[in-house]
């Protein structure tokens, strides 16, 4: 037993040690004495971050998105007809986006196409209490979800 | 120690999965997400037909005598209707 918990506190601990206090009382004693970074490096270091706080999050959406809409297949927590059921929906609502699209009536029908959708994924949610995990990420990812159906073209 | 494991390893193992849903249930969900009365989670008396072009047709029972029958094309449409 001493060991697993060894063995999960070994991965658990390198998370808190590059966040943790320990590390911010270091930074906070040696960097005004001893080491001065250069201003270009700083610079560099900071527009790096920018980047890749940018670009990781829409990568992982976008591979998020095709998980889910596996997960969303393979479940076994609604049946067939209630699959397709959702799925004429799906391809309902996507319809009405191209439609308004093609009218460009799309930002003026924007508040309604939304409250369809966030009526359509409740639906989801609330059909999906067998499979609570799903439901949940569903819900985290509806951003993601809305960005995407708003994404197809006509 | 070694008890410890297998008690660990019986637990992953014998977690439950996702709940699996009968026809019956599925059907009476298709039956409401379409707007319709079923008074219940399950229905009966389930009957299926297919045609040559590939299209379905089921007819079941909801709880408060409602018959329905539901229709999906080749194509993957569906409709819902009442019998009775």
């Amino acid at each position: 037993m001493s060991s697993l918990g060894c063995a999960g506190l070994m991965l658990v601990m390198p998370l808190y040690a590059a966040d943790g206090a320990d590390g911010m009382k270091q930074d906070a004693v040696a960097a005004p004495a001893t080491t001065k970074l250069p201003k270009v490096q700083v610079g560099n270091t900071i527009k790096n971050m920018h980047l890749v706080k940018k670009t990781l999050p829409e990568q992982a959406d976008a591979v998020n998105i095709k998980v889910l809409e596996q997960r969303l297949k393979k479940t076994d927590a609604i049946g067939f007809f209630t699959k397709l059921a959702i799925r004429n929906d799906i391809i309902d609502l996507m319809d009405k986006i191209k439609k308004y699209r093609k009218n460009s009536k799309l930002k003026v029908k924007m508040k309604e196409v939304r409250a369809s959708f966030d009526g359509l994924l409740l639906k989801i949610i609330a059909l999906l209490e067998g499979d609570a995990s799903l439901s949940r990420d569903l819900y985290v990812g509806r951003e993601s979800i809305w960005e995407s159906l708003l994404e197809v073209k006509a | 120690m070694k008890r410890i494991l297998i008690a660990l390893i019986l637990t992953v193992l014998m977690a439950p999965a996702a709940y699996a849903v009968t026809e019956a249930e599925d059907i009476a969900t298709t039956i409401k997400l379409r707007g319709y009365d079923c008074g219940g989670r399950s229905v009966s008396d389930i009957s299926e037909t297919q045609d040559e072009q590939g299209n379905r047709t089921i007819q079941a029972t909801c709880p408060n005598g409602v018959r329905y029958q539901i229709t999906v094309s080749s194509s993957g449409r569906m409709q819902v209707q009442a019998l009775n």
